[in-house]
């Protein structure tokens, strides 16, 4: 026996009795402690798993679990190989900050045990979906993160007007329960979509798991070739879970409003770990599609690859300049999300479309996800510490005091550094690899789309920092004494995470060619090459030099445009009607919600009173006193059987011997 | 020739009576519940140090293990399940009748009768010959008309006696005429031996008759509509203990018995063409929910829900395919564990009210919140509400009946289960009804008829979350028996 053997059990396993754990004590501390604790357990347990990574081999932990009468045995079992390995740390790693860091910041809040439990539940089923070695199981983990999700979204449900968020005026305002709410029903949507594509493969596989899934991909995607269109219906059922779950174009809308939770809710579930679950995934069957289309010759496979490109760079995009144009710190945060996040697609999408670029798409998404991890939980930690100091949720209204939160103003500026991609942080060389992997795929669109996102992103960046820590008016009222007014339990989290971005980042290139060494060697066991193009990787100085320079354009415009001169951005755009048609794009979000509502919610709503009035009336008469009726009959006229009498008990017997006998005799 | 553990329990049946003379009166039925606990237990511990032995054996490579089904089909398996089943049932019986029946007298009886119900239950499970089948039949078969006549003061459970013994005696009747029907065509009684000379003869009239006779006989006490009359009487009448170890195992044990010996027969018999079966199942399942649907009586609509729930087992007879009687047996092991919680839930509440009416429970729910929750889970499972074992088993009685081209059986299994959604939703909502005030006074079941009923509900979510390890028995179990009368 093995440590690795039971490495990825305690590492699920753990948060869950922690979860159990926090029930049962009533003092919140301990609460605390406990599921931080917990999911420590995992990390170390996770970072025994790390030696495997180079051993490029796939461990596949079984044990039989639901046997289906066609088809192999679904078993609960574990998956460890380079992916999950590298996706097990970051989980459980960040998952233990942001824990530690919710001790500070919950220790005022209600609902503590509720809060707790969810979030050892939540690593825990993290932990469990990226693990998995089948697809039951990761479903089971897919769709107990999203109920983790929903839960702790409305942490704050009874809606007390401090928590509201939208606005400001004129706009509307949302309440944390409809938020959750509306997260719940746009993520099922994917879910129930992904379900059915899951079920569609194993009709043709006859397996759940991956492994199986990967090696028997020739014989059984030949026989779902042979009707047109069908590879192509689960792919894109399959992809609608994952734009659920990562808020990928055109299921992005409930992201921003994620944000009405605590602010490591968002950190941790809507920044550092769920949401990459769309990604993961997608890097999971990464291999199954490429075999297919590269190796098998199968042309549907393409269309995984093309549309996971086309949603992640019409995410990048369309989020960044929602994101340019927001005011609420947590939801300016949220769109930059789902802009990387669709940075990692970008990567993948890219890495499938063409051989020479599939090591450089593959890892630099990887890394770009990791580096996303590190510097956005950072950030959100820091989004949550300024809402708590300020008691404001919108950027312009109030600031820090810079001389009071020297700490945070300098690691945010890490992490918003890193986010923009400036060298020598960890961002420059995962977008940089992205970036890559798209021209070398021969994808101008991709690339040109990628850097002008590049674009936009240092803007609403450097709007947003200069908002938080402006020096002049309208510091938020600390009573004229400088002591800090920071807390090594909520500063300690936030410290390491963008250290780690930095220290990344100057160990860049190195860090960088280490995973794609990692991916490398997991890539060439699982796609069926015999020798693996290894393709000229561009080390040109071309890539890194435009995004330096589009970085440096962008940064000098929004210095002038944000710093120098102040811009109020509502007397810029009265001045600017093509600026003002374009704010008023970007802050009604592309009009997408608005579209989603007046289609799917105002139609619905303007039937139903039709619907009630004809169809439901009857059927409720039918239902709910025709067939209760129908029913009570029979089992009055039944029970009249049940005589009690004994003689006519032994009729039946000899009536039943009887008539058996002429049935079969006869028959 | 006996197994070790059956010895102990037959031991443990012998002994038992006498210990009057031993134990002054008024310690006696704690006397006899620890003694009757301590034989369960060792029976099974030693059970299991067998089956451990076994697996020790064939982990070092001493007992081949060719086959799929893993190291407990290494050796003979068919009574496993249904050892497990009658020895737990017993036990947690034994544990739950210490507070249940301590008005009651005669108790040494009671857990004598007790251990020679289990006994026949055991021998026959391990029977390889008509014979010894039919000798262990009648020995669990008086043993619990005894029981469900128990309460000799009580003129309904004498009535419902003398009708279960009448009809349960016209069974073996039948099934000996059978049996001898059976010897006139091949010469032997022996599985083996009848197989082989089945095999030999082309057709033959009289093994249909005798098939029928059988069926006749196994199925009043597995209670096939329309032989099923004296069940809801007997259930109803008995303690609940004894209903609950009745309705767990003593009746499907009718179903097992016949689905061995139909095993044999199926060498002259294509037992998958009589569509008969099938109808019988579901004429059960209809029966049993829509008989329930109206009852007031909570252990009666049990009773009926049991018929339904044999019904839902009859699927895997008549398609009689592996993964039929697997699931099958899958579904008598998890109906076995739901219906003892509801059983047993449904005597605390005959314990502390007093009555089985449900009009009069009313909230009962808010005064004994651990035995509802307990009657609740066993309900949802019946229902077959993911993730607990009524679940699995429903689902794969589902996918055995689809797979074999008879998925009207699996429709009809749905529908039925949509309709004792009915009753069973009914017992919740009344359970969780705002409180009577009746209900002031009362007090959560003592701890002693808690622990069994949460003991048993550990069952129904371990097997829901985790049916792997019953389904590689119930399914190795299946194999052995579709592979009796070979040699």
């Amino acid at each position: 026996m093995n440590i690795t053997d039971f490495a990825p059990w305690i590492c699920w396993i753990s948060p869950l009795i922690g979860a159990l754990l926090t029930l049962l004590s009533r003092d919140n501390t301990v609460k605390g402690v406990a599921a931080s604790s917990s999911v420590l357990v995992s990390w170390i347990s996770a970072l025994l798993m790390v030696p495997m990574v180079s051993t490029n081999q796939a461990l596949n932990v079984k044990s039989g679990w639901i046997y289906l009468p066609e088809g192999e045995p679904t078993s609960l079992g574990m998956l460890v190989d380079s992916l999950s390995i590298i996706m097990v740390n970051i989980v459980s790693f960040v998952s233990f900050l942001i824990l530690v860091y919710s001790t500070w910041y919950m220790r005022r809040e209600d609902g503590q045990t509720r809060f707790w439990a969810l979030m050892s539940l939540f690593t825990s089923s993290m932990l469990l979906l990226v693990l998995a070695d089948n697809f039951i199981l990761f479903f089971i983990g897919w769709k107990m993160v999203g109920l983790c999700s929903f839960a702790l979204i409305g942490h704050y449900y009874r809606d007390e007007e401090r928590y509201w968020i939208g606005g400001p005026p004129p706009s509307p305002f949302q309440k944390p329960s409809t938020c959750a709410l509306k997260a719940l029903l746009v993520t099922s949507f994917g879910d129930v979509a992904m379900l059915s594509g899951i079920i569609l493969i194993f009709v043709y596989s006859k397996t759940f798991n991956f492994v199986t899934l990967l090696n028997s991909s020739p014989e059984w995607m030949l026989k779902m070739a042979q009707s047109p269109g069908l590879i192509l219906a689960s792919i894109i059922l399959l992809l609608l879970g994952v734009a659920g779950k990562s808020a990928q174009f055109p299921l992005h809308i409930w992201l921003p409003e994620a944000m009405a939770g605590p602010a490591p809710v968002s950190a941790l579930i809507h920044a550092a770990t769920m949401v990459k679950a769309g990604v993961y995934i997608v890097a999971r069957l990464f291999p199954l599609y490429y075999n297919t289309y590269w190796i098998v010759g199968i042309q549907e496979a393409r269309f995984f690859f093309q549309i996971v490109a086309f949603l992640g760079v019409a995410t990048a995009f369309l989020t960044a300049t929602e994101a340019v144009t927001a005011l609420e710190i947590k939801k300016i945060l949220a769109y930059s999300t789902m802009s990387q996040i669709g940075y990692m697609m970008m990567g993948l999408g890219a890495a499938g479309l063409s051989q020479e670029a599939t090591i450089a798409g593959y890892s630099g998404s990887m890394l770009h996800l990791l580096s996303h991890a590190l510097f956005k939980a950072a950030l959100f930690m820091s989004a949550g510490a300024v809402i708590h100091l300020t008691g404001s949720i919108y950027i312009h209204e109030k600031s820090l005091d810079k001389r009071r939160t020297r700490l945070i103003w300098f690691f945010t500026w890490v992490s918003v550094l890193s986010l923009i991609g400036v060298p020598p942080f960890s961002g420059f060389w995962s977008k940089d690899e992205v970036l890559a992997a798209c021209l070398e795929s021969g994808q101008i669109l991709l690339f040109s789309l990628g850097l002008l996102t590049a674009f936009v992103t240092c803007l609403y960046s450097i709007r947003m920092m200069y908002h938080v820590f402006r020096v002049d008016a309208k510091v938020h009222d600390g009573g004229g004494h400088t002591h800090s007014e920071e807390e090594p339990v909520m500063v300690a989290p936030i410290g390491v995470l963008s250290g780690l971005s930095l220290i990344i980042g100057i160990l860049g290139y190195w860090f960088k060619n280490l995973f794609k060494e990692i991916f490398h060697g997991f890539l060439s066991m699982s796609l069926r090459l015999e020798t693996y193009p290894r393709g000229e990787w561009v080390e040109s100085t071309l890539i890194p030099l435009s995004s330096i320079s589009v970085i440096a354009i962008a940064s000098v415009a929004s210095y002038f445009y944000y710093v120098k001169y102040r811009a109020d951005y509502v007397n810029l755009i009265v001045r600017n009607p093509i600026l003002e048609k374009l704010h008023k794009v970007f802050w009604n979000r592309w009009y997408i919600d608005k579209f989603y509502e007046s289609v799917f919610v105002r139609s619905i709503l303007s039937v139903r009173s039709g619907i009630q009035g004809k169809l439901e009336t009857s059927m409720d008469v039918l239902l709910n006193i025709g067939v209760p009726g129908i029913f009570s009959r029979m089992s009055q006229i039944l029970r009249s059987m049940q005589t009690g009498l004994l003689s006519v008990n032994m009729l039946y017997v000899l009536i039943f011997l009887a008539v058996m006998m002429i049935f079969l005799l006869v028959g | 020739m006996f197994t070790p553990s059956l010895i102990i329990i037959f031991a443990f049946s012998i002994v038992m009576p006498f210990i009057k003379f031993i134990v002054s009166t008024h310690k006696i039925h704690l006397a006899c519940n620890i003694l009757s606990i301590i034989g369960f237990s060792s029976a099974l511990i030693i059970f299991s140090l067998d089956i451990l032995e076994k697996i020790r054996l064939v982990l070092q490579n001493i007992l081949p293990s060719s086959n799929p089904y893993g190291i407990i089909s290494a050796f003979d398996s068919s009574e496993i399940l249904i050892f497990l089943v009658a020895n737990s049932l017993g036990l947690l019986t034994s544990i739950y009748s210490l507070k249940y029946m301590e008005r009651d007298s005669g108790l040494p009886i009671y857990y004598s009768l007790l251990f020679l119900n289990v006994a026949g239950i055991l021998g026959l499970a391990s029977s390889y010959d008509f014979f010894t089948l039919f000798v262990f039949w009648e020995l669990m078969c008086v043993s619990s008309y005894m029981l469900v006549a128990f309460r000799k003061s009580e003129s309904e459970s004498i009535e419902a006696g003398i009708k279960y013994t009448i009809m349960s005696s016209a069974g073996s009747a039948t099934i000996l005429f059978g049996l001898t029907l059976i010897y006139t065509v091949t010469g032997t009684l022996n599985f083996q031996g009848v197989a082989s000379a089945l095999k030999a003869i082309s057709f033959n009239p009289l093994i249909y008759v005798a098939l029928v006779f059988l069926l006749v006989g196994f199925g009043i006490k597995t209670a096939l509509f329309p032989l099923h009359t004296w069940l809801p009487d007997a259930y109803m009448a008995a303690p609940s203990s004894i209903s609950a170890f009745m309705s767990g195992i003593v009746t499907v044990t009718g179903l097992y018995a016949m689905i061995r010996s139909f095993s044999v027969l199926s060498y002259a018999v294509d037992i998958h063409s009589i569509w008969l079966i099938s109808v019988l199942s579901v004429l059960n399942m209809f029966f049993g929910n829509i008989a329930a649907l109206l009852q007031d009586d909570l252990k009666r609509m049990l009773a009926y829900s049991s018929i339904a729930h044999v019904g839902y087992m009859l699927i895997g007879v008549s398609v009689w395919t592996l993964p039929g009687i697997t699931a099958s047996l899958l579904h008598l092991f998890n109906h076995a564990f739901i219906k003892c919680v509801s059983f047993f839930c449904a005597g605390a509440f005959v314990y502390r009210l007093g009555t089985r009416k449900l009009a009069e429970m009313h909230g009962v729910g808010r005064v004994m919140p651990l035995t509802t929750s307990a009657l609740i889970i066993s309900l949802l499972s019946s229902i077959g509400m993911p993730p607990l074992n009524g679940f699995i088993s429903k689902l794969y009685l589902f996918l055995a009946s689809m797979n074999s081209g008879m998925l009207w059986l699996g429709l009809s299994l749905v529908i039925n289960s949509a309709i004792s959604a009915g009753y069973y939703l009914r017992i919740i909502r009344v359970l969780m009804a705002p409180k009577s005030e009746n209900m002031e006074k009362m007090k959560e079941a003592p701890i002693q008829i808690v622990v069994p009923i949460y003991a048993a509900t550990v069952f129904i979510i371990f097997f829901g979350l985790y049916p792997d390890p019953v389904f590689s028995l119930a399914q190795s179990a299946a194999s052995h028996i579709l592979s009796l009368g070979e040699g």
